[in-house]
């Protein structure tokens, strides 16, 4: 929310040079989003507990409440626990006593609750698109959507571009040329949805 | 058609603009865009975002900035893109040669301490395994110089370059068995100068293209005595146990279970515990890459809302290897060796990496391995080792044995020559005794052949004879025939008569069973009703008995009855006499009272007129009183009818008695004898009372008291004497 007011105010500026930084933070979040393949990274597997997080309808009853009463922190540490006590009750393994729970601090776990927000948003778009079904905001045409959205899914299922291309029968620079056509798409939608477009 | 075509133009002149604004220097896009589409503001927003979102850095395909280096190294292609980096492939101008470069996205300080940290690690380890790092750049932005895993062509050809073991899988299951072999050798070799991998992975294994060998590539997940990547300051999933924070970390998919639950911030690769620790999750990574390689899935796959790491953190075992991805058996052999790198216990696992490298050398070189303990498995791997060897003593012991053989057919067919000459020998004997006997035979036929002439003369005169003899023979024959046609017509007769005589019986037998059904049912029904009669006549005599005793009970009752009335006669005779007595008393009274009167009258009348005026008085009851003993003489027996009201009588049988005193001792005799009599046997009724009884009854108590009391209680009298006249209970 206070993402969109920022944008708003900035598109009402009309400064380009700003509107570009704007853009660029949202392009960046974007494809950081994209490039989450379950890696290594253990801020990936805290996003993940983050995005579940989002998922269990916390998050949308945070949001109604101020800022400062949320207490972002605490509400992921209490999930992430209850989700470590589930896996340990399902069977015998090295007990962990999770007293303490390290969690990165507040701005930084806002950004990642952005970000797995981001992620279930752009998971849904990839869908519409597999359905060719593109958003009518969208005013610059995709040139075949269901084939965009396939290719977006198996990119953010983890597959290389090599791989998509064995799997679909297309040639590397057509996946690549979809990917980036895809990313671009995303990024207009979310553009527009913060305002911009 | 028409519209679409329109759209379509107008989409491909869009794409044209939007190409030629993007080969615009980037500040002058607004600009641009608002001149080509003035009158459409919302337009120029889209395209500065579309054309902005196709500028990332980021972007497979877009070349980085390499600062500095940029003149010393020539980006050439993407070899790879991740999360956290991008692989180019790139030529050294100053060394001349082909290089990797791993190009870090983040510029933070965190990325350039683990770009730092990959490449110490990765320097540290000396080995044909593992991916040599040649630099490291730690300014912005962090890179990596890496080899390049590339070869050329046989025949000086083209570099070809390698490519990671997810994208080009093995050919064939010991190509796969090759390759793990060459990482756990890689792997050891790192193990020996502390650096642990923990992020063993098809992703992280480069091919070469043409010796197809395998090469391990990213540590930056790695541990190793140089570094200490794991603090708690750094942001993610840190968790603090007993043993201290610990820290999720690694690819989901290949994580360890005790990776996956946590490995601890403090582990130092020179500690022999944590060393331990640190070799079993990569003895883990071996064993998930085999899993990989050799099936085409990982061990832990997402399944059910659950990530692969949280499913690994369960301990849940993997599915069984059965074959590979292109449905070749997996040899039990080797699957135990992967299933002994992948056991959930660390304890449980090869104790190090080399274990690993042996076992697989010696499944590949078909030598024994530790699972290999028999000694026919034993046998048949040392044959398929040695094939030549295994051929030549195969090929001998074949011509031994058909030596052998062929030998001993060959004293077989002696020997038997040797009987068959014998035999030879015997089997001339037997002819010529046999031409004896055709000899001696011929003669005899000759001899018999003059006998059968003769004979034969001799049959023909006894044909003849028995020709006639036919003749005859056909005349009785006919004459028998006849004679059996007619005993069979006779014959078929009696069949038939016989046959209904049968069928008679059959009817006969059948009506006598339904007789004997019928009187069967009809002696059951006899004794039934026998029975019931029998019943009947018990009952019978029975109220015969009971009949018996009533007539006994009624004679009894009429003999009771007749004495009753016996007692009544006499009764009735002793009223009698007794009123016949009162009668005559009666009479002697009236005499008396006349006598009296007249002596009475003779005495007054001379002395005094006056006390005579009551004589009259007195004369009138006396003069009642034959009158009214008159009337009670002739009561008793006059009066039995209207007895039944006995207070009628009694006024009239006071009067005598009060005027007789004397008279009572009569009536009390009278009462005493009566009352016994009467004594009912069972109780009177009152109301039955005979009028005979009134009259005693009358008397007997009034002498008591000649007053009107005395008929109260006469009474009650009247009633005991009533009862015996007639009772109640009598027929």
């Amino acid at each position: 929310m206070q993402r969109s007011t920022s944008l708003h105010a900035v598109a009402a500026g009309s400064d380009d040079e700003e509107i570009a930084l704007h853009l660029e933070r949202i392009i960046h979040r974007v494809k950081q989003s994209m490039n989450y393949r379950g890696s290594y990274s253990t801020r990936d597997i805290l996003g993940s507990l983050v995005a579940r997080w989002v998922c269990s309808g916390e998050w949308d009853r945070l949001k109604q409440v101020p800022p400062d009463q949320r207490h972002l922190g605490e509400s992921v540490r209490r999930f992430i626990l209850d989700r470590f006590d589930q896996l340990r009750r399902r069977g015998a393994r090295e007990d962990l006593d999770p007293a303490v729970l390290v969690l990165p601090d507040e701005p930084l776990l806002a950004e990642m609750v952005e970000l797995a927000e981001l992620r279930l948003w752009i998971a849904a778009r990839v869908v519409e698109l597999e359905a060719a079904i593109v958003d009518d905001r969208a005013r610059i045409p995709l040139t075949n959507p269901a084939e965009v959205g396939r290719v977006l899914q198996l990119h953010l299922a983890g597959r290389s571009q090599r791989q998509i291309a064995e799997r679909l029968g297309i040639s590397l620079g057509l996946v690549n040329k979809r990917l980036a056509e895809g990313t671009r798409y995303l990024v207009l939608l979310q553009g527009i949805e913060c305002g911009l477009g | 058609m028409r519209a679409r075509l329109a759209s379509e133009t107008l989409d491909e002149a869009l794409d044209e603009t939007l190409d030629e604004i993007e080969a615009s220097p980037r500040g002058t896009w607004p600009q641009l865009l608002r001149r080509r589409f003035p009158n459409d503001p919302g337009l120029v927003k889209q395209a500065l975002i579309w054309l902005h979102a196709g500028r990332g850095d980021d972007l497979p395909g877009t070349m980085p900035s390499l600062g500095a280096g940029g003149d010393r190294f020539e980006l050439a292609v993407v070899l790879d893109s991740g999360a956290t980096a991008q692989v180019w492939k790139a030529y050294d101008r100053k060394l001349g040669r082909h290089v990797a470069i791993k190009v870090f996205h983040a510029r933070a300080s965190s990325m350039i301490q683990q770009s730092l940290a990959e490449a110490r690690a990765s320097s540290e380890v000396i080995s044909e395994h593992v991916v040599r790092v040649h630099d490291v750049h730690d300014a912005d932005p962090p890179y990596l110089v890496l080899e390049l895993v590339g070869e050329h062509e046989p025949g000086g050809g083209s570099l070809e370059l390698g490519a990671s073991a997810a994208a080009c899988r093995p050919r064939d299951l010991a190509e796969a068995v090759r390759w793990v072999r060459d990482v756990a050798r890689g792997v050891c070799d790192a193990h020996l100068h502390n650096v642990f991998h923990r992020d063993l992975k098809p992703h992280n294994v480069l091919i070469t293209p043409v010796s197809r060998r395998a090469k391990i590539a990213d540590f930056g997940l790695a541990i190793s005595a140089a570094t200490t990547t794991d603090t708690s300051s750094s942001p993610g999933l840190v968790l603090r146990g007993p043993a201290g924070p610990a820290r999720i970390a690694g690819t989901p998919e290949y994580m360890a279970p005790e990776q996956a639950r946590g490995l601890p911030l403090s582990l130092d690769a020179r500690d022999a515990g944590d060393r331990r620790t640190l070799v079993a999750v990569d003895v883990w990574g071996l064993g998930a890459l085999a899993y990989d390689l050799l099936s085409g899935a990982p061990p832990w796959r997402a399944e059910g809302g659950s990530a692969a790491w949280e499913i690994a953190a369960t301990g849940r075992l993997q599915p069984r290897l059965e074959r590979t991805a292109a449905g070749e058996p997996i040899a039990p052999r080797l699957r135990k060796i992967v299933e002994r790198a992948l056991a959930p216990v660390p304890v449980d696992r090869y104790t190090s990496a080399r274990e690993i490298a042996d076992e697989l050398d010696a499944y590949l070189a078909r030598r024994p391995t530790s699972f290999d303990r028999g000694a026919p498995v034993r046998s048949w791997l040392w044959a398929r080792r040695n094939p030549h060897l295994t051929v030549t003593a195969a090929v001998a012991l074949s011509l031994a044995t058909m030596s052998l053989a062929a030998y001993r057919t060959v004293a077989g067919l002696r020997e038997r020559s040797r009987d068959l000459a014998a035999e030879i020998r015997d089997v001339e004997r037997d002819k010529q005794a046999l031409a004896a006997k055709a000899h001696e035979a011929r003669r005899q036929l000759d001899e018999t052949e003059l006998n059968l002439r003769t004979q034969t003369a001799s049959l023909a005169a006894v044909r003849r004879t028995l020709s006639d003899t036919k003749v005859e023979y056909q005349a009785i024959v006919a004459a028998k025939t006849r004679e059996l046609a007619t005993a069979d017509a006779a014959t078929r007769q009696l069949s038939e008569q016989l046959t209904a005589a049968r069928n008679d019986r059959d009817i006969a037998e059948k009506g006598r069973d339904l007789y004997e059904s019928f009187w069967s049912r009809a002696r059951d029904e006899a004794a039934q009703a026998t029975t019931e009669r029998d019943a009947a006549r018990r009952e019978r005599d029975a109220a015969q008995s009971e009949r018996d005793q009533s007539v006994k009970d009624r004679d009894a009752a009429r003999a009771a009855r007749t004495q009753a009335e016996r007692a009544r006669d006499e009764a009735v005779a002793d009223r009698d006499r007794e009123a016949s007595a009162r009668h005559r008393i009666e009479v002697d009274l009236s005499q008396l009272a006349a006598e009296l009167s007249t002596l009475h009258t003779s005495r007054i009348a001379p002395s005094t007129v006056a006390p005579g005026a009551a004589a009259p008085s007195a004369v009138a009851p006396s003069g009642a009183v034959p009158s009214g003993g008159t009337a009670s003489a002739s009561t008793p027996n006059a009066a039995a009818p209207n007895a039944s009201t006995p207070n009628v009588v009694a006024p009239n049988a006071v009067a005598p008695n009060a005027a007789a005193p004397n008279a009572s001792a009569t009536s009390k005799a009278t009462a005493s004898t009566s009352a016994p009599s009467t004594a009912p046997p069972s109780g009177g009724a009152p109301n039955a009372a005979p009028s005979s009884g009134a009259a005693p009854n009358t008397t007997a108590p009034s002498a008591a008291t000649p007053s009107e009391g005395a008929t109260s209680r006469a009474t009650p009298a009247t009633a005991t004497a009533s009862v015996p006249a007639k009772p109640p209970g009598a027929p």
